[in-house]
């Protein structure tokens, strides 16, 4: 049996039709939300203009809580990029049928959030200069060097795992879109196919490239949660004495990736009216992969509270402080509203809708920054000391500025993108017609 | 009449007071100035591994006259604390024939600058003299206690170095191949009819 994921009378033309629609529809809307978005990444940068200018004081951070939301930011940002790319790359190698219309939404948001959340750990630096001094001075038995490396190898990796399925597409462009769009835009088109053709022996080397970066993105992105895990269990810090970090954080970055995906591709649905390409049952299927990665992190949340809370031995340590002190609210509102409520959303047949599904993946999303900092902060708060106190770490203006406005370049990214890149693959758009095809039989 | 002896106490005390400083002043101003003194080094051979280096001066006046009994210290000059930061290492008093060491143990590795100094005395000037030796490093009298798992540490980072160069070699692999199957050759762009180079392309 084939899952119908598009409308049956969708034609191939009408995939690329639609798959261009945003390359060619800006209008005013466009317009006025990219000048929204463009004034929030302004004032992020201003703010990180002060800090710069007066030093990392401005800021909520210090000597015990030296990472609050930039190191949180990091993890989440990163996570979704991550996410979104192991998502797209197990999709395409198990050759999942209704993948067409997902990959290049996954590959696109994999892209936009490792941009954005890879310039935090030099934000947490202060002097940014300062980031030269570890490879410069970096000793490989430090994790900071090891996550240097990883992130290194990731923002390549995600780099070629969304350009090379685009080579095709922007051949498309190159020869139909004419005068349908500006000099420049014919200009980069023609750049980016780098002389694609669709002859026989490119067809089949773009295929065997785009398979091997499949397999390859697997194990080094998994690698940049796994590393940034161990940055954090390898410390000595009570509370981050765990063995489970690395899975841990990797099924949160593939939770908050699936999640993010959702709400992109409800967002884009509606924007460009993909109605008859993105279906109620695409958010369905994902939604049920929802359920499951949420069930499965919070396994591993019970399991590593658990394992701690029971060894615990004297009072005012960071699970107290998470679970019954300061920040139980957030935890249990995590807990709560980001992990069961979203699942029983998508578990109950009268809400498992696109609306409802949306709602549950963007709570899901909220709820997993809310986890990021979760581990970040408290970990940090509690003394290492005998007799020490619990810090209270408040961000300032300055913090909460620059995480807005990176949480606005995400779809500023992605408005960027997709009035560039087509917003579905149509390099693969064959297969989606032949699912169509057989939903007929 | 009380009044009066406390005013003539008062005023014998201060002019007793503004004598006795005046005629100080006087007998100092009056005095020899301090004799100059000249501290030579005397050659520091470079260490010898396991061994201490011998510190050496030689405190003479100014006609080269050995000064015996006189303290001389010597230091270090790190460079970590700024180049005029010294740090003591130990003192010795000069014999007849003006002559002070002290045994050191260098604590790094490489150049050392070091100083004697002798320290001004109410008849003699002070006077210091720098001068520089190379050492091969402390000999530890323990052995550090080797970690768990050594040989994996060892070899840990060459593993991880190889698997880093793998990946780099596939991006490179990856890149060079696509860009040489590119330039291959295709159509003419006008002459690609609309989707026909997509046709039967699939990952």
């Amino acid at each position: 049996m084939t899952i119908a994921l598009s409308s049956p009378a969708l034609t191939q033309s009408n995939i690329r039709e639609a798959a261009v629609k945003p390359i060619l529809q800006g209008g005013w809307k466009w317009w006025s939300l990219f000048a929204v978005l463009t004034a929030i990444i302004a004032a992020g940068a201003a703010a990180y203009g002060y800090q710069v200018m007066k030093g990392l004081n401005v800021t909520g951070l210090d000597q015990r809580v030296s990472w609050g939301f930039y190191i949180s930011n990091l993890i989440f940002f990163m996570g979704i990029s991550y996410g979104a790319a192991i998502a797209s790359a197990v999709m395409r190698l198990t050759a999942v049928p209704w993948r067409h219309g997902l990959t290049r939404m996954l590959e696109t948001i994999g892209l936009s959030a490792a941009l954005a959340g890879a310039l935090f750990p030099v934000l947490d630096l202060g002097r940014p200069d300062r980031a030269w001094y570890l490879i410069r001075y970096g000793q490989i038995g430090s994790p900071v060097v090891w996550d240097v490396i990883v992130v290194t190898n990731y923002l390549v990796a995600v780099l070629l795992f969304f350009y090379l399925p685009s080579i095709p597409d922007m051949a498309y462009c190159r020869d139909q879109l004419g005068q349908k769009v500006g000099k420049l835009r014919r200009g980069l088109y023609r750049g980016l196919a780098v002389g694609y053709g669709g002859r026989p022996n490119q067809r089949r080397v773009l295929g065997q490239s785009i398979t091997v970066m499949s397999i390859l993105i697997i194990p080094v992105a998994a690698a940049v949660p796994s590393v940034l895990a161990w940055l954090f269990s390898v410390t000595v810090r009570p509370g981050w004495d765990s063995t489970i970090f690395a899975p841990y954080f990797v099924l949160g970055a593939v939770f908050s990736g699936v999640a993010s995906l959702v709400v992109v591709m409800a967002l884009v649905r509606k924007a460009y009216h993909l109605e008859s390409v993105i279906t109620e049952q695409h958010f369905k299927m994902l939604g049920y992969g929802l359920i499951a990665l949420g069930a499965a992190y919070l396994y591993f949340m019970i399991a590593e509270y658990v394992t701690e809370g029971y060894k615990m031995g004297e009072a005012g340590t960071q699970l107290e402080l998470v679970l019954t002190g300061r920040l139980a609210w957030l935890f249990w509102t995590f807990v709560i509203g980001g992990i069961i409520l979203p699942i029983l959303a998508i578990a109950l047949p009268f809400s498992r809708n696109i609306l409802g599904i949306t709602i549950a993946a963007f709570a899901m999303v909220l709820g997993m920054y809310a986890k990021r900092f979760l581990i970040v902060v408290p970990g940090l708060a509690e003394s290492i000391l005998p007799a020490g106190t619990l810090e209270v770490y408040h961000p300032t203006w300055v913090e909460i500025t620059i995480t807005v406005a990176a949480a606005a370049a995400i779809p500023w990214l992605l408005m960027v993108f997709f009035r560039l890149f087509p917003v579905l693959s149509i390099y693969e758009d064959g297969t989606a017609e032949t699912a169509a095809a057989s939903e007929g039989e | 009449m009380t009044l009066r002896r406390l005013g003539f106490a008062l005023a014998m005390a201060v002019a007793g007071s503004v004598l006795a400083i005046t005629s100080s002043l006087g007998a100092a101003l009056a005095a020899d100035p301090p004799a100059p003194t000249t501290l030579t080094v005397l050659p520091t051979a470079d260490q010898q591994p396991g061994k201490p280096v011998l510190l050496s001066a030689k405190l003479t006046d100014k006609s080269g006259q050995p000064l015996g009994n006189q303290t001389i210290n010597f230091f270090v000059i790190p460079g970590v604390f700024g180049p005029d930061a010294m740090m003591r290492v130990g003192k010795a008093v000069t014999d007849g024939t003006g002559v002070a060491q002290i045994p050191y143990t260098p604590t790094w590795i490489g150049d050392v600058k070091a100083a004697a100094s002798f320290t001004a005395t109410p008849t003699l000037a002070g006077s210091q003299a720098t001068f520089q030796f190379k050492t091969v490093g402390p000999v530890r009298g323990h052995t550090n206690a080797e970690f768990g798992l050594q040989a994996v540490r060892d070899w840990a980072p060459w593993v991880v170095a190889v698997l880093v160069a793998a990946i780099w070699a596939t991006f490179i692999i990856v890149i060079v191949r696509t860009a040489i199957a590119m330039r291959s050759g295709g159509p003419k762009e006008s002459s690609t009819p609309a989707g026909e180079h997509l046709a039967g392309a699939k990952t």
